[in-house]
Parts: structure tokens; sequence; C-alpha cells
């Protein structure tokens, strides 16, 4: 909850910060545009989240199919009524329902949180073992959903839905073995897709690897990220006092906040960011550990491992440890309804974490 | 129980997925500290190189203004196209680039190129971009992605030259840089110029800066601004005629003149003509020399002969020419005589029309007979060599040569104006001194000539010449300014003065009779030698350098001119008959022009210029009366008690000696006349000529009951078709003034 709450603040100080000239270029000289916004949706998250944490995570079950079955009819409507999707920067992942956007793959990352742990607690451990119950099935969602992000495209959440539902299957006891041989049919999926696609992937491979090597092209976003996270050095340039967001970041209040961060903040900061969702990570696995029972456990697995994804993909594309990608920084990053979304699915966590059998150190 | 050993407990897989995700975090943070501190220097760099833009910033140059604050080269807004050549991707978008800028600038493919090939982020392609240009270029930006991150205009400010070819020799011009190449622009380049800034700023993608402090600035300071002692008007007088004496005497290689205030030094007009236009002082201006340069087959002889033509198209003669003075030079022996009191005013010289000098007879230049027993007077006015010898003799070589050196004209003047001559002189034996004490076989230039002459007309002290008279910053305060400077007294105020009546003689008896302006006392001297080295060159026998020198008026002289023919190719070729004329049209404009009131004499009166009053209205005796004052005598048509229509018309300029036409009754009759061909008659045959036709005459140039005045010019070409009444313009020359 503190942490919650420290990461919420902060996040709201470090987007003032970024967005102030993106919206000094973009909104016509209201710098405060954004994070204006962004603050009434943390207040609305917050009492989503307050909202919650008092329904227990037991009821979530039951809806788990319908919520389900509807994101993926979500998803599918992109190419059935294409008309109310947005299309922002070449990729349609947003609806517009005028008062705001939100991202149907949002919605669709709880439903599979849910309906995964669902399934794997009907199913029990003898199925969940064997590949034809325990395994496939599950990837057949998965393959569904992820085929469908990629009309949009949306790779970030396409890797997220995946690794959530690994998650889940790994806790919930499907067979390492079997886990493993997946990921290697992966890996080769991989091999052989640059051996198919070659040239292509190479050259987004040579750019992720250096993206100095065309600098005003292809390599514009990684370099200008890069040169925004080194150049911030150990204590950084000083709040916002970064040059970085001046129009040479793409998104430095939503993708690349943390560029903007690392440059203004320097390594000392930014480092301590990194381990305050390493601590927020660490305590959904601790409320899963502890967590009356598998259903709870499974839950608790899914959410945090969505945001454990989230903010590892944000943080790796923006220091250049993997190619770009779009992917938001949870609590940091402009966007009401994925702001909204997080904080549900933290109140979801602290119902699980009430759960918790009163045994004596409790901090929460 | 035994199928939970078989896997991990689910705490384990937990434990397992949280190991996993915190080692992913942990890279993260052992990235940042690569990247933020042991990299950190790198990306700093980086960052610079992206953000942060080293400009220079270019002053305006400073503006050259003639002595009324007239701007005769300013500096005009305009941008300059610059390439952060280390964005540049790779030679194919180099050529890309290079292809489309060099056709919207008109630049050449490779030159654009080779610029690209730069890695600076800071490469200037190109300077004095007008707007129309630098729209395109602009279009062409934004219709390529990124190249707004790596292209930009700076201001800049372009010379201008509002004149065209107005005073270009002595102006000079700019190169592609702004940098002096000629003239004014270069000897003065380091106080235009100006000091260039430098400006470091972090700027966004679009290159608008960023809005927080962070530059280093060091501001231009932009150039002084220099008034030079050129007279716009003076100027324009000199150029024009200069042109005209161009054409007339069909002149092969320039005419050039230089006009000098005798009491300060400051030079009012220099010129030369042809001209070329200071905005594209690269074109070749004359059609015949582009013609021969065209008809020359092989391209480094044709590259060869364009250079050359050029510099002689840039070249200011009226400080680099180096001639031989010839008669011009008499009034430096002249001088030196008096000041050494070797002759006076009765001394007497003989000439047989030749005199021998150790063995060698040098002849006089009247060919058909000698000027026999003449005073100092009569020797100048008619520029008879044998007295010449014969003073230089009085003179004597050491003293000569101290003299001459006196009149500065061994050394350079210190004119403030780049590739100033000097010329060869070598007295040694007799011979020398003897053709030296007429102006011949030495050489000096143009303005060492005047410099010298401005000394014996201003009371004998040699001042240096120079053009500007005042640098000033661009807020107005004066810097610096310039004013008479003397070099030394060379002769005595007397001896000045006596030089005066002197020479004020040759031009109202002598060989200088053709530069006399009515109303106006002139002094002056005729000059004409053989251009031999050249015609030794060329093979021919015509190549002649022609001059007069005058300075005016008499009892107190305010300007000099020094106007020089080069290879004047109208025979007879004399100083008296192919020059005087060009400095008397120059002094008959310029003289008013400065204020010097005209002072006519009794015999002057007689056949001056006047204005014809308006009549109409007036009777016949009032009429009269009216015409009296000016001199003019009327003739009456018809009967009647009122002047109805007079000719010419009132504001016209006549010679006062023609009859205006009085109508008494009725208007003049508009019937068209055609205009007779007047060259060759005497003033009076013209006049007569010209008034049985019903027109008038104003009358300029020589005059006077000695030598042989006839029209030599007239302003209205015959044939042409005039209105009765119409008021033409001759001029008059002796035709005896045939005096070298």
């Amino acid at each position: 909850m503190i942490l919650t709450l420290l990461l919420l603040a902060i996040g709201l100080i470090c987007l003032f910060s970024a967005s102030y000239a993106e919206a000094y270029y973009k909104q016509g000289g209201k710098s405060t545009y954004f994070v204006l916004r962004q603050g009434l949706f943390a207040v609305l998250g917050l009492l989503a989240m307050l909202g919650a944490s008092t329904v227990d995570y037991h009821k979530w079950a039951r809806v788990a199919p319908h919520m389900l079955i509807i994101g993926i009819a979500l998803l599918a409507s992109v190419k059935v009524v294409p008309s109310i999707w947005k299309t922002i920067n070449g990729a349609t992942r947003w609806i517009d329902i005028k008062v705001a956007t939100f991202q149907p793959s949002e919605v669709v990352k709880f439903a599979v949180i849910v309906a995964f742990s669902t399934a794997v607690v009907i199913l029990g451990s003898e199925r969940m073992k064997k590949f034809k119950t325990g395994i496939l099935p599950f990837l057949i969602v998965i393959g569904l959903i992820g085929g469908l992000l990629l009309l949009e495209p949306h790779m970030s959440a396409t890797i997220i839905i995946a690794l959530i539902g690994i998650s889940i299957l790994l806790v919930g006891g499907a067979s390492i073995k079997q886990l493993f041989m997946l990921a290697g049919i992966g890996v080769a999926g991989i091999i052989g897709a640059v051996l198919f696609k070659g040239d292509y992937i190479i050259a987004r491979i040579k750019v992720w690897r250096d993206p100095f090597s065309d600098p005003l092209g292809k390599g514009w976003q990684g370099s200008q990220s890069q040169i925004a996270v080194g150049s911030g050095g150990f204590w950084g340039l000083g709040l916002g006092q970064s040059r970085q967001k001046h129009l040479y970041l793409p998104e430095p209040a939503n993708d690349f906040i943390f560029a903007v961060i690392c440059e203004e903040l320097g390594f000392v900061f930014s480092t301590l960011i990194v381990i305050l969702f390493a601590a927020l990570v660490w305590r959904g696995f601790y409320i899963a550990k502890k967590a009356g029972d598998k259903f709870g456990t499974l839950l608790a697995v899914g959410i945090t491992v969505q945001i454990a994804v989230q903010v590892l993909i944000n943080m790796w594309v923006v220091t250049g440890l993997m190619p770009i990608t779009g992917a938001s920084l949870p609590f940091f990053s402009y966007g009401g309804t994925s702001l909204l979304m997080l904080l549900a699915q933290l109140g979801v966590l602290l119902n699980i974490s009430r759960s918790i059998p009163a045994v004596g150190e409790e901090k929460e | 129980m035994k199928d939970n050993r078989a896997d991990l407990s689910t705490v384990k897989r937990l434990r397992f997925v949280l190991i996993f995700a915190l080692v992913l975090f942990a890279a993260v943070i052992a990235r940042l500290f690569y990247m933020q501190v042991i990299n950190h220097d790198f990306y700093e760099q980086k960052a610079a190189a992206t953000q942060m833009r080293d400009k220079t910033l270019y002053p305006a140059r400073g503006t050259i203004y003639d002595t009324n604050m007239k701007p005769l080269a300013i500096s005009a807004s305009t941008e300059m196209f610059v390439l952060m050549g280390n964005k540049v991707k790779d030679d194919a978008q180099r050529a890309y680039i290079a292809e489309n800028i060099s056709e919207m600038l008109g630049m050449e493919y490779s030159e654009v190129f080779k610029k690209t090939q730069e890695t600076s982020s800071y490469v200037v392609i190109a300077r004095g971009i007008e707007k129309d240009a630098a729209d395109k270029v602009r279009a062409f930006i934004r219709k390529n992605e990124g190249f707004d991150r790596m292209m930009y205009f700076q201001n800049d400010a372009t010379r201008y030259y509002p004149y065209g070819s107005f005073l270009s020799h002595v102006l000079g011009f700019v190169g592609a840089d702004e940098q002096g190449l000629f003239g004014i622009e270069k000897i003065y380049d380091e106080e235009l110029s100006g000091t260039v800034g430098r400006s470091v700023t972090a700027t966004n993608p679009r290159g608008d800066e960023m809005p927080f402090e962070y530059e280093v600035y060091y501001e231009a300071k932009d150039g002084n601004s220099l008034v030079l002692t050129i007279d716009e008007v003076l100027q324009h007088y000199l150029e024009k005629n200069l042109e005209i004496a161009y054409k007339d005497n069909k002149v092969r290689q320039s005419t050039v003149g230089v006009v000098m205030d005798v009491n300060t030094g400051g030079i009012l007009a220099m010129a030369s003509y042809p001209e070329f236009d200071l905005n594209d002082p690269f074109t070749i201006a004359d059609p015949k020399i582009i013609a021969a340069i065209e008809a020359e087959s092989d391209p480094a002889k044709k590259e060869e002969e364009k250079k050359d033509a050029l510099y002689k198209q840039w070249n200011n003669k009226a400080v680099s020419f180096t001639y031989y003075p010839g008669s011009t030079f008499k009034i430096i022996t002249a001088s030196t005589a008096l000041e050494q009191n070797v002759v006076n005013e009765n001394s007497t010289f003989k000439c047989s029309g030749r005199y021998t000098v150790s063995g060698r007879s040098i002849s006089c230049w009247k060919s058909d007979g000698s000027h026999g027993t003449q005073t100092l007077g009569k020797a100048i006015q008619n520029s008879c060599n044998p007295a010449f010898m014969q003073i230089g003799f009085k003179i004597g070589k050491e003293n000569f040569t101290k003299y001459v050196g006196a009149f500065g004209l061994r050394e350079k003047t210190g004119i403030d104006l780049p590739g100033e001559a000097v010329g060869l002189y070598n007295l040694k034996q007799d011979i020398d001194l003897a053709v030296y004490s007429f102006g011949q076989n030495f050489t000096i230039t143009p303005i060492q000539l005047i410099t010298a002459v401005s000394a014996v007309a201003n009371g004998g002290t040699l001042l240096k010449p120079y053009l500007v008279k005042e640098i000033v910053d661009q807020n107005g305060n004066t810097v610096k300014s310039f004013g008479r400077n003397e070099v030394r007294q060379v002769v005595s105020e007397d001896t000045s003065k006596r030089m005066c009546k002197l020479l004020e003689d040759v031009v109202t008896y002598g060989t200088g009779k053709n530069a006399y302006v009515a109303g106006y006392r002139v002094c002056g001297k005729t000059g004409t030698t053989e251009k031999i080295a050249d015609q030794i060159r060329e093979g021919r026998d015509d190549l002649r350098v022609s001059s007069f020198i005058a300075f005016a008026p008499a009892n107190d002289p305010k300007i000099a001119v020094l106007i020089l023919l080069d290879e004047p190719m109208v025979k007879p070729v004399t100083g008296g008959l192919t020059v005087a004329p060009v400095v008397r049209r120059f002094l008959t404009e310029a003289m008013p022009y400065l204020g010097v009131e005209p002072q006519y004499t009794e015999e002057e009166m007689k056949t001056k210029n006047v204005t014809v009053p308006n009549l109409v209205g007036l009777s016949l005796d009032k009429a009269d009366a009216a015409l009296k004052t000016s001199g003019l005598k009327s003739v009456v048509r018809g009967t009647g008690g009122k002047v109805t229509d007079q000719r010419p018309a009132a504001g016209s300029i006549i010679t006062n000696t023609a009859n205006v036409i009085l109508y008494l009754g009725g208007t003049a009759p508009d019937t068209p006349v055609t205009m007779p061909d007047l060259s060759g008659m005497t003033l009076e045959r013209a006049q007569k000529t010209l008034q049985s036709l019903g027109l008038f005459a104003k009358v300029d140039g020589a005059k006077g009951t000695t030598g042989n005045i006839i029209v030599t010019k007239q302003n209205v070409e015959s044939g042409q078709t005039l209105k009765y009444g119409d008021v033409v313009t001759i001029e008059l020359s002796d035709m005896d003034q045939r005096a070298g």
C-alpha cells in the first residue's frame, strides 16, 4: 500500500516534468495539461482500488469466462468495426470512448489472469501435469489473443499476456519439462524467423545493438533514449532539466518517461525507482505465497507478473537491453485508463492480502 | 505426496519466478550503472553533438557612404544555408542533397557535394541567399523526413551596391564570404567586416532554442561604416564625361579621371571607363572581350584570358597605371625652375624645332616649324620641348631628381587604396635630363601627378591623398576621422602663385584653350605621349596616352582634375584637342555645383549663355528692357501692343548673341525643322545657319578671336527633326591646339 502510494506520487511528479515539454510544444503551451488529467485518473484509480479491495476476490472467478469472451470480442472488433478504434503512431491499440481512450488489451490482461487462475484451480494438479489438459488449452487461448493483438500491432501486450499465462501455469503446477520444451520451441521459432525473414530482423537487431549507426532514421528513438539515459550521469541534470524531452525523445511522457527520469535524476534516483518496482513485485509474490488458497496465489502471481513484465519491458527498451517496442511504465506513463486498471488490480491484490491468515508480522 | 515429490512445490515455483524477475530488475540497474556511470562521457558527448548547436554569427558589413552620407555600398539581409555534416547518413544521401540544393541555389553540383562530405556539425553551404531560393529549399526540407534535423537557415547579410557600376573601381567588392577583394572594400576590410561572433545553444530538433538558459554567446559586432571624400555628384559628372570621351574618341583601353580637393588631398571623384557591375563583378562587362575569349579554343588559355580580362576590368588605373606623363609634367619642371630661381617670367628660350643634347637631336612636337624665341609663359603655352630641355639643364640633374622626389613622384602617395604602383625613374645622363624635363622616358601614376600638381596649386604643400574622411560605428559615432595630411612643403607660396598665372594663360591663350570654361578661371596643361613599348609589341604607331590636368579657379584653386585617355583612336590625338574638351565639360558642371560664382570678363559677357525670361504679356518696351539685362536683343513678328508668344520659350538657355523672336499677336509657327550638320563651322556661321532655320544655340567651349575655333560637337545629330524655335547645344574647339 505504501509502495503503491509512493510510486504513484513519484510517478505524477516525474510525469509533470516529462510531459512539460511535450505539453509546451503540442498543447499550445499548457504545460500542466497531461499531469492534471493524470491526477484526476489517479484519484479515480485510488477509489477503484479501495472498492476492489473490499470485493472478495473469489467473486472474480464467476465472471472470468465472460470477461475473457468480452475482451476477445473487443480485440476482434478492430477488424469488424475499425471506426471506434484510434490509431497512434501506426498502432491501433485504443478504443475511443469520447471522455477518454482505453486499451482493450488491458481488459484482456486482467481477464486472462482471472480465467487462467480459475481454470488451473478447476483442472487440479493431476490434469495440470498433462500437456493436453495442463498446457494446450491455455496455449490456444494465448495464441488466439496474441494473434489478435499482433493485428493492432501490439507486441509488448502479446509478450505480457504470454508471460502472465506461462507464469500462472508454472506456479499452478504445469510440467516444468513441458514448459521448457515449449520455451525450446519458442527459441526455435525465433531462429526460424531470423532465417525466414533474415535481412529485416538482422537489420532490426543491428539498429537495436547500435542505434547510433542510423541516428536520424531507424535508430532515432533508440539513440535519443540512450543519450538521455547516459547523459544523466550519476546525479542527473536536475528535475525539469531534461534536454532530450524537447522533441528529441519520442513520447517523453509515455513510453520514454523512464529515459527522462534517468536524464534528470541520474543513476541514484533511477536505481531507487527500479528497486521500488522490484520491492512491489517482491511484495506481490509475498502475498501470492501467503494467500489463503491456490486461486488467490495464482491471481496474485498474475497481477504481479503483469506489472513486473510491463515495467521490465519498458526499462529494457529505454536502456537498450531489448529492441524498441511500445510499452508504458506503470504509475509513471501518461494514460488514464491504464492507471485506473492498474490501481483497481492492485485493489484485488489488497483483497487477497486481507485473506492471509493472521499469523503475526503483518505490514499492510 | 508422491506426486508432489516429483514436482516442485508451489512455493519453490513462486520463488523461481520471483528470483527470475529480480534478476531482470538487477540487469536494469547494472545497465544503468554502465550507461550513467561508466560510459557517461560517451553519452554526454553524443548529447552535446545532438543538442548543442555551434553557430557562427556573422556581423553586418559596414556601409560605405559618399561625403554627403549617400550610401554607396550597403549590407542587405539575406540568409545562409547550414548543413550539420555530422548527421548526413551516407554518400547516397549526400548526392541527393547536393543534387537538389545545387539546383535550387544555382550552385555547382560538385561544389555542394564536396561541402556535404565535411563532417562538422556546422557546414555553411551557401551564403547570401535571397528569400525566393531559401523558400524553395525550405519546401525541400519539409518534404524529406529527418532533413529538418540536419539542415537549417541562419540570418546573413550580403553586400549590395545600390548604384551598380557607380564608383566601381574605387569601392571594389567582396567575395563569397563577404571578404573585401578589391578597392576600399579590401583596404578597409578589417574596419568594415566587424567581429564574428559565436553562439553555442541547446536546441530542439527543429532548431529552436530550448526554453531554458543553456548557451554560450559571443556577440557579433557589426562592422564600422566609412564616409568617403567622394562626392556622388562630382563622381557622376566625371563618370558621365569619361564615358562620352571613351565613345567620342573610340578609346581602345580606357579613360581615367581623378578629381582632388587641392587644399585637403581628399579625392572628390575617381573613375575609369569602362566600369563594371559591382553586384556582378565576375562577369566581363565588355562584349568585345567576351567575344575574343570565346574565340579561344584552348580551355586552359581561355581560363587564363578570362582571368586576365577580369583583373583588367577591376584594375583601378588611377593608382596602378604607370605612364609617361609627357607635357603635363612641364608643370613640375617649371615649378622647380621657378623655385630654384634659375628662370623667371622674363627668361627667354629659343626653339628651332629641335634641340641637340649629347650629340642627339631631339625635335619639338611642332614638326612643321619652330616656336622661335619665347618667354617662359609662351614656352608653357606652346608646350615647347626645346625650351623645357633648356630649363631642365638650368635646374641640373641633382636638383631635378630632388624635386621630382619632393613632389612625391618617386614613391607611393599612400592613398588608401590597394594596388598603388610606382613608376620607373632612372635619371643618369644629360640625355635623360633632357627628355625627363618634358615628361618622357620615366613613368608615374595618375594619382602621383594630380597630387603633385595639387601641391603647385595649393601654395606649395604636398598632401597625402585620401578617400576615407571618417570611420563611424554602427551607432553613428565617429571612431576616427581623417583630413589634410601634409607631407612636405615642396615649393613656396610665391612659386605657386606664379605657376597659377602661367597655367591660367595656357587655358586662356595656349594649348589648353579647349578646357576654357566661360566665367571660370581655369589653369591647365596638356600632355600626350606615345606608348612606345606597346607600339613595338603590337607593331603599330598610333598608341597614345593623352591627358589633361587642370585646376580651378586660378585665383583660389579648389579642385584639380586629371583626365587621361589610354589609346584614343580618333585623330588628331593631342591633349588640347582630345582631352581638354572633356575637362571643360566636367568643369562646366562641377564649378557651379561647388558653389564657385562665375565671373565673366567683358569679352565673355558678349557671348555668354543666358536664360531667356518670360516675355509673354509684356509690352514691347518692357520685353526689350527685360532682354537687355541678359544681353539679348529681339526681332519682332506682327504688330500689336503686347507680346503674345516668344521663341525660344522662357527658361531656355541660349548664347546671348542670338535674337529672341517676339510675336505681337498670334503664336509662333509649329513647323518642323531638320537639324543641320554644323561641324567644322565657325561660331558665326553656325549661328547664322541655325538662325535661318529658326533654331537657337547654347554655345560651350573654346572662345576667342585667335586660333582656328570651329564647331566640334552638337548635341542633336544632323538630320534629326526639331521644332521651330528649339535650342541645341554646340561645342567649339580650337583646332590649332595640337601640342602634346
